[in-house]
């Protein structure tokens, strides 16, 4: 079966514009892209703002004020899960715009006729709610690294 | 619809020659995609393997720094996945345009076909393709050796 992604109405009908018209929509999507982009980037620096801030108010002996900004930092993260999804999805669109814009591009079916095996990643996933799913599960280096932000604010509660 | 070959090798040689010179055309412009696509995801696991290593480090001394440093790798590591996602579709473009000038050149060259002949060409190449797409998603195993990794350098 081709993935859903791949037969979103958008998907289909950029695979019928005109090399004019396809150029077009991808400067559109760079543009959105950037400033979504940006505005994650921002967000994250903001973050970090706030852990370094929190790190030099915990070895200066401030335990209220660091907990204090470690639960901003929490909620900041949180805040930024569904920025981060929407960039994904805009990414993953975009990349594949780009790969369709090269001259002799084949949808999955040419080769999925021929073999039902075939991960494509993200691209297999079959709605944008499971994409979320996956991103949770997959992005957390908080977790693979071993860090439970939950119980870090906890512990620093608890001084 | 009828297999592949059993199309091609209906059409004149004229006509399968000009379609072996497209496919090999596209098939150069996949290539050339693959590997520039491939170089991004090597830098962004460059950038991802120095953030975590920082981050690691900084698990030991200082949590909230190393949370901030956390949040730069889930960026990274979001790119990574779109990267290697995108690749999954690039490779497939690649493979099929390769397996399009292999059949057409054997045709050309009189080589008798039969239904497994297509079969054959798939798995080799795709046993690649398939583990690396695989992969290109299980970041837990990629982890849990940079973690090994880090904190072997760490002891």
């Amino acid at each position: 079966m081709i993935p859903w992604f791949f037969t979103r109405d958008e998907i289909q009908k950029f695979s019928n514009l005109s090399l004019k018209k396809k150029s077009k929509k991808m400067t559109e999507l760079a543009e959105t892209l950037q400033k979504t982009e940006t505005l994650l980037r921002d967000r994250i620096k903001e973050s970090r703002h706030m852990a370094d801030k929190a790190a030099r108010r915990l070895t200066n002996g401030d335990h209220e004020a660091s907990k204090d900004l470690l639960n901003s930092f929490s909620s900041h993260i949180a805040s930024t899960q569904p920025l981060m999804n929407t960039y994904v999805a805009r990414k993953l669109e975009y990349s594949l715009f780009e790969i369709m814009s090269i001259e002799g591009f084949e949808f999955p079916s040419a080769l999925l006729d021929l073999r039902k095996d075939i991960n494509f990643g993200l691209f297999a996933v079959n709605s944008m709610d499971e994409l979320e799913r996956l991103l949770m599960a997959e992005s957390d280096p908080f977790e693979e690294l071993g860090i439970d932000v939950e119980n870090t604010i906890s512990d620093e509660d608890s001084e | 619809m009828k297999p592949i070959y059993e199309r091609l090798g209906k059409m004149s040689n004229k006509k399968l020659q000009q379609m072996a010179d497209e496919h090999q055309k596209n098939l150069l412009r996949f290539i050339e995609m693959r590997n520039g696509t491939t170089r991004l995801i090597e830098q962004n696991q460059k950038k991802y393997k120095a953030c975590m290593k920082d981050a690691v480090k900084e698990l030991k001394t200082n949590v909230p720094k190393a949370l901030g440093g956390g949040m730069r790798a889930r960026l990274l590591k979001a790119d990574l996945n779109v990267s290697m996602s995108a690749r999954s579709v690039i490779r497939m473009n690649e493979f099929y345009h390769r397996m399009m000038v292999i059949l057409i050149e054997d045709i050309l060259l009189g080589v008798n076909y039969n239904p497994e002949r297509v079969n054959n060409l798939i798995p080799q190449e795709f046993s690649d393709l398939i583990s690396s797409s695989i992969s290109g998603t299980n970041f837990s195993e990629f982890l849990n050796k940079l973690k090994d990794e880090i904190e072997e350098e760490l002891q």
